[in-house]
């Protein structure tokens, strides 16, 4: 059994070709842009959209253990929640929805399945995304290890943050990895995200040493915090000296920024502006003047 | 006579038509001339009537030229007059008779007015659509079109011919009076010489009228031009065309006075001449573009909402280089004019060029919504099946209007008949009662009570036979328009190039055509067959309800039943490619598409099939149709096409095309799939947009229509509709300018998925 989140068919941002990519539960960063700020808690998570809410108060009153409570503004503690799920049943616009399910491997790989011919007429396949998949290590072995039985191109989207003996584990069946370098100091790196350099870099390097072509490093460009050209440059070189097949800079959006109203919970960034693409194309050049390929966007 | 209600709005009608040039009191003129010649001619054979009737709007209605026109021939038409369809005038000997009111309202002096009420008074006997109407509607089962109260509409009208215009290229227009001459010369084969004659006279006020625009400017390239157009018209009135030019001229005029409205396959027919001028050197591509340029903006200017079609690439072509070499050209043009019309139709293959595919692309990626795709690798075989026909004769299908196949010069295939399944559902459920106005719409079959429906599959057998008692209706209704029209008129024009009216010396509808075939426009299947599994999955599955309590929910509306409808709406829809409800889909979809078939082998019909490719009729019938078991309200908007209800397809373009494509093409004639993009995903996702459609059609995906357009757009253009007076959206079977649209139209529009 997996813990899963979302599956996105013709997810065209997560590698090459039509993907379908599986978003897992769990993660061990606490980035404050993320686009995902549901995937972090391993158990399902509940989201309510205020915007949708008619103030019925049918989720409250059908909550037997409390845990919803609605007098002046809805709130919801997750550890009296034993998801019994009566309150999404007995919401009628569909204000309260749980993000996580626990599918079994199977009923993923039948999913995915679907677009199979999507998959091989454009050099697709699946991106296993989330959260952080090497959380669930074992399960995502599992699942990966079924994809190679049908033939898929499998992709896997980390942050890097666990210990390499997980990341060995599914290993075999991955044909790509969408390696997320966030920033290269790593006190900075722990204090904004919780990520600890002697995992991210050092499992960077060895999967980097054991087959660069299998490795696209990816950079969520974030004003503040790495959007400035010196760190930029950096990881642009860094990957370079690691000689990986190329360099993603993804602009900062906010579609996360629902998502973390959903969950009560304060978006720093809610003022700032999606960045353009235009606006890191002089790195798509600095890449090229350093023969690296750099790709604006994923 | 008038049992019926003969003055309500005739057709699908988009577009601002551009009114006649001519005073209003030549119009009445005119329009009792016509009717003078159709009185005195009563006694004569229809055909001779007809010829006599045609001779006094031809020449008569034809307009000026306009100023940047580089092909002559612009025709007027009037509330009463000779036509094939309703979007030009009417059907046979027609009279229009809301449009007549209208007329008559704006004219001042009283004697004026009563001249007009005699006509009015003669046509109510006289109009062929009546007589046909007079004879089929009745109160309960089959209303007219567009009358949505009821679950059938039939109407008598001869849509999509498109006529096999090589043999007029072949032989010229003396070279067809030649043909004519041999054969025994009765009534049609003499109405249809004199047919030819009248044509060159056509011409010839078509050169008046140059010289009457060339008199206007004497810009000497202006002049040129004009004294191309003289020249043309010139040698095609006595000789078959020789270039490029003279064969578009001829196919134009011929076209107009035949009152068709698509136009098929025209890279067959110009390509050769079109490579011939450009080899010599008589034109170049530039002048090829220009004179295409002016026959799109006179197409355009027809107005005919959803009809125009220009079809070009696919198999069955010799000349392959010359046609290729017209599309192209064709696909520029479309790209920079992005009108609603023609609707530009790009047939292709496994073999079709790169270069034209990504030309295809490019142009609708531009946002001119065309070309409409259409797979031959799919539709060829399935055309084979589903006419009965040899593959060399199914290679000549071609789309009209809004999506319905016929074989170019070959076939008719109008859709005279339209059904709502999901109001037949209604009436399964309720006793034969249309929850919607209490009536009894069952005729004599008796509807079990739902308290004596004891499983699905009874439920379903009830729905069927219901289905099967409106199918009968139908190919009656269908067959009959046919004998009607056959009995008062001869679709001169349309028979002389239709095989083979002239070899069999018979009329069209009289056993001239090689097919008569027939088409019946489905509406609202998907509607009922998610409702159908929603009533399978909460009531026979999880038995979480009874069906009276879901039919007792549906029949208010769901107010004060909303946790059903939510649990309705929760049920798997069609369009996510879900095994189970795609499949209840497929089985109706083919419930539904070999019934209709079947009952026009047995009525001896070339093809009787049904097509799923609606104009806006989803939305009008939505309207007086009652909430329903998929959790849709009442007056809601119906599915468009075969595609899932607005809001339903929630899993992304893969999924929805995998639903689509589950449904095997060769039970139909002509369905249609719509998806919206936004112009990121169709740029910066180029490559993948194209293997997504490359895929969808490996896959038996048989046609595809994209609008391209941005979030937010079409909501803006609804508040600022000044801001967008030429944003084009694909509706279904058509694309129209949107701010032209009605909001509820355009609600549906928004409704619909937009893949990012």
């Amino acid at each position: 059994m997996i813990n899963v989140f979302n599956i996105e068919k013709f997810a065209t941002h997560d590698g090459p070709g039509i993907r379908t990519t599986v978003f897992l539960k769990g993660c061990s960063l606490h980035c404050p842009w993320c686009a995902n700020p549901e995937s972090w808690s391993k158990k399902p998570t509940l989201l309510y959209d205020q915007r949708k809410c008619v103030s019925c108060k049918a989720c409250a009153a059908s909550c037997t253990t409390q845990a919803i409570t609605f007098d002046q503004k809805w709130q919801w503690d997750s550890a009296k929640c034993f998801e019994c799920r009566q309150c999404t049943q007995n919401c009628l616009p569909h204000a309260l929805s749980f993000a996580g399910e626990t599918m079994s491997v199977d009923a993923v790989v039948n999913e995915v399945l679907k677009d199979k011919d999507y998959f091989d007429n454009s050099d697709g396949g699946i991106t296993v995304s989330g959260g952080e998949p090497f959380l669930q290590a074992d399960a995502l072995a599992e699942l990966l290890k079924e994809c190679k039985c049908h033939d898929l191109h499998v992709a896997v989207e980390t942050t890097g943050n666990v210990p390499l003996s997980d990341i060995k584990k599914a290993l075999p069946y991955i044909d790509l990895f969408l390696y997320d370098v966030k920033h290269l100091n790593a006190d900075t790196l722990y204090e904004v995200t919780g990520g600890r350099s002697e995992y991210i870099f050092t499992n960077l390097e060895w999967l980097a040493q054991r087959d660069p072509s299998k490795v696209i490093v990816r950079v969520p460009v974030i004003p503040g915090f790495n959007a400035n050209q010196e760190m930029l440059c950096k990881i642009i070189d860094y990957a370079k000296k690691l000689k990986v097949r190329e360099v993603n800079l993804l602009p900062y959006h906010s579609l996360g920024k629902n998502k973390w109203e959903q969950m009560n919970r304060d978006y720093v960034y809610k003022d700032l502006k999606i960045m353009e693409k235009c606006e890191l194309s002089e790195y798509a050049e600095y890449g090229k003047r350093q023969n690296i390929k750099v790709k604006i966007g994923g | 006579m008038a049992k019926i209600n003969i003055d309500g709005v005739q057709n699908v009608e988009v577009s601002i038509k551009i009114p006649c040039e001519k005073p209003m009191m030549e119009q009445l003129d005119i329009m009792e001339a016509y009717t003078k010649a159709h009185q005195d001619s009563a006694g004569l054979d229809k055909a001779k009537r007809e010829i006599n009737c045609l001779k006094t709007i031809y020449p008569a209605l034809f307009r000026s030229i306009e100023d940047d026109d580089l092909i002559a021939g612009r025709l007027d038409f009037l509330p009463i007059g000779f036509g094939c369809v309703t979007s030009v005038g009417g059907v046979g000997h027609y009279c229009v008779f809301h449009k007549l009111r209208a007329f008559k309202e704006q004219l001042d002096r009283e004697e004026d007015k009563a001249r007009v009420d005699v006509l009015y008074d003669y046509w109510q006997d006289h109009d062929v659509k009546s007589l046909y109407c007079q004879d089929i509607l009745n109160d309960t089962t089959t209303g007219r079109l567009i009358d949505c109260k009821y679950p059938f509409m039939a109407t008598a009208r001869l849509s999509g011919m498109m006529l096999n215009y090589n043999k007029l290229m072949r032989l010229g227009i003396n070279g067809i009076i030649e043909e004519c001459k041999t054969k025994n010369q009765n009534g049609f084969i003499e109405a249809s010489i004199e047919a030819m004659e009248l044509l060159k006279k056509v011409i010839e006020r078509q050169q008046e009228l140059v010289k009457e625009a060339a008199a206007k400017n004497d810009d000497p390239k202006r002049q040129a031009e004009c004294q191309l157009m003289l020249d043309s018209l010139e040698h095609i009135k006595e000789h078959k065309p020789e270039t490029f030019h003279q064969a578009l001229q001829l196919f134009w005029i011929y076209a107009l006075c035949a009152g068709v409205i698509n136009y098929g396959r025209m890279d067959i027919v110009l390509g050769s001449f079109l490579k011939h001028d450009i080899d010599r050197h008589i034109i170049n591509e530039d002048d090829a573009y220009r004179y295409l340029k002016s026959l799109w903006r006179m197409i355009e200017n027809r107005r005919t909402t959803v009809n125009g079609r220009i079809i070009v690439g696919g198999v069955g072509r010799e000349n392959v280089e010359a046609c290729d070499m017209f599309t192209r050209i064709c696909l520029r043009v479309c790209k920079d004019t992005r009108y609603v019309e023609p609707q530009f139709t790009l047939r292709f293959n496994k073999e079709t060029p790169d270069d034209i595919m990504d030309m295809a692309y490019e142009c609708i990626a531009s946002g001119a919504t065309y070309p409409t795709l259409y797979n031959d690798d799919v539709n060829v075989p399935a055309v084979e099946y589903a006419m009965r026909v040899e593959r060399k004769i199914a290679e000549q299908y071609i789309p009209f209007g809004c999506g319905e196949f016929v074989i170019q010069g070959k076939s008719v295939g109008t859709p005279n008949t339209l059904l709502n399944v999901l109001k037949i559902l209604q009436l399964a459920l309720n006793e034969g009662y249309d929850p919607m106005d209490h009536i009894l719409r069952a005729g004599p079959m008796k509807v079990k009570a739902l308290s004596e429906i004891k499983s699905f599959d009874e439920l379903y057998d009830q729905y069927k036979e219901l289905l099967d008692y409106y199918f009968t209706l139908s190919v009656e209704a269908q067959t009959y328009s046919y004998q009607i029209m056959n009995e008062q008129v001869s679709f001169l024009y349309t028979s002389i190039l239709m095989d083979d009216c002239i070899g069999r010396e018979k009329a069209l509808l009289d056993g001239g055509v090689e097919i008569l075939g027939g088409t019946n426009e489905i509406y609202g299947s998907i509607n009922a067959s998610d409702a159908l599994y929603a009533i399978k999955e909460l009531v026979y599955e999880s038995k979480k309800y009874t069906l009276e309590q879901l039919n007792e929910a549906a029949l208010h509306d769901f107010v004060g039943y909303e946790t059903i409808q939510r649990d309705l709406l929760d049920v798997a829809k069609y369009g996510n490619d879900d095994a189970g409800c795609d499949e209840m889909a497929n089985d109706l979809y083919e419930y539904i598409a070999k019934g209709i078939r079947q009952k026009g082998i047995d009525a001896n019909l070339g093809y009787y099939l049904i097509v799923i490719s609606n104009n806006q009729t989803n939305t009008d019938w939505g309207h007086e149709t009652d909430a329903s078991l998929d959790g849709r309200k009442r007056g809601v908007y119906m599915n468009p096409a075969n595609n899932p209800q607005g809001g339903a397809a929630k899993s992304g373009p893969t999924a929805c095309l995998n639903s689509l494509a589950k449904f095997k093409a060769k039970y139909h004639g002509g369905s249609v799939q719509n998806m919206k993009f936004t112009p990121r995903m169709m740029h910066d996702d180029k490559e993948k947009v194209k293997a997504l459609f490359d895929t969808y059609f490996k896959k038996g995906g048989c046609q595809l229509m994209v609008t391209c357009v941005d979030h937010g757009v079409l909501e803006d253009a609804q508040k600022h509709p000044e801001n967008y007076p030429d944003l084009i959206v694909r509706v279904a079977g058509y694309s129209a300018i949107f701010v032209n649209l009605t909001p509820d139209i355009q609600a549906e529009l928004l409704s619909r998925e937009l893949y990012d």
